[in-house]
């Protein structure tokens, strides 16, 4: 299996106490739905298993403040951004796990 | 099985979830889902009222889409982040799509403010994305909006 590299983490707009940050997390990760059309019709049948990143779970200082559940529907090389209100400075990681048991994680400090 | 608050709505707001996705052992996926009925909807949606206004989610998403590979979708709300009161999750469904089901954010009161933005795929043709959000105090609310997929990206 090819090696995957870590998520990135962007802050998306200015980092000042006590406020809420867009925390961008992008992951590159051929996702796939492992469906196709049925025969000769509209409707789709599973042709092959679904990989996929099933989880996101953000933690700041060691405590979880968000997660994501994500079905196969979630596109390729996913882009999510998410809300994180700060007060104090910490250490921000994501982990993002596939439905295959791959686990993938980053580290960010965020300074006031 | 004992299950908790969040874990009770978890499951349940993922109900379609399961009938769409846990159809892999069956040829063909199941289409016939429908959103609970026990969420709640704002009667006008150009003129929202009381609860309404801190409870319908506001969706951003293009009117068309030329790749359905790739869609984004945003949601934001004006509502309270405290201990004791705050948005609990965001679900997002598209009942029509052949997974019906796309992603579900678990928010805390330390996200501070509940939006999300990511990017899914959907089927070919015109669909209603739903946001089901639940309320720590005032339950489950739905707002949406419609767009056209040109190519399918399922």
């Amino acid at each position: 299996m090819a090696r995957r590299k870590s998520p990135k983490i962007k802050i998306v707009n200015k980092i000042k106490k006590g406020d809420v940050l867009e925390v961008q997390v992008s992951q590159k990760y051929p996702s796939s739905t492992g469906l196709g059309l049925f025969p000769d019709s509209e409707e789709f049948i599973r042709k092959e298993p679904a990989i996929y990143l099933n989880k996101m779970t953000a933690y700041y200082n060691g405590k979880e403040v968000g997660s994501l559940d994500m079905s196969s529907a979630i596109s390729a090389n996913p882009r999510i951004s998410f809300p994180l209100k700060v007060d104090k400075p910490g250490t921000l990681k994501v982990v993002f796990t596939s439905n295959e048991g791959e686990e993938f994680e980053s580290t960010k400090e965020i300074e006031f | 099985m004992k299950l908790n608050r969040r874990g009770f709505i978890h499951r349940v707001s993922l109900g379609v979830f399961t009938v769409a996705l846990g159809s892999s052992a069956i040829p063909r996926l199941a289409h016939a889902v429908a959103l609970p009925n026990d969420i709640q909807r704002a009667k006008d949606k150009k003129n929202l009222a009381g609860l309404e206004k801190e409870h319908t989610p506001i969706l951003k998403v293009p009117l068309v889409a030329e790749d359905g590979r790739v869609v984004p979708v945003e949601m934001t709300l004006d509502h309270p982040m405290e201990n004791d009161h705050y948005i609990e999750s965001v679900t997002f469904v598209v009942i029509d799509d052949p997974i019906a089901s796309k992603c579900m954010y678990n928010f805390t009161p330390q996200s501070g403010k509940p939006f999300l933005k990511f990017q899914t795929r959907m089927d070919a043709g015109t669909k209603t994305v739903s946001a089901i959000i639940q309320c720590s105090k005032h339950g489950r609310w739905v707002g949406d909006a419609v767009m056209r997929i040109v190519g399918g990206g399922c």
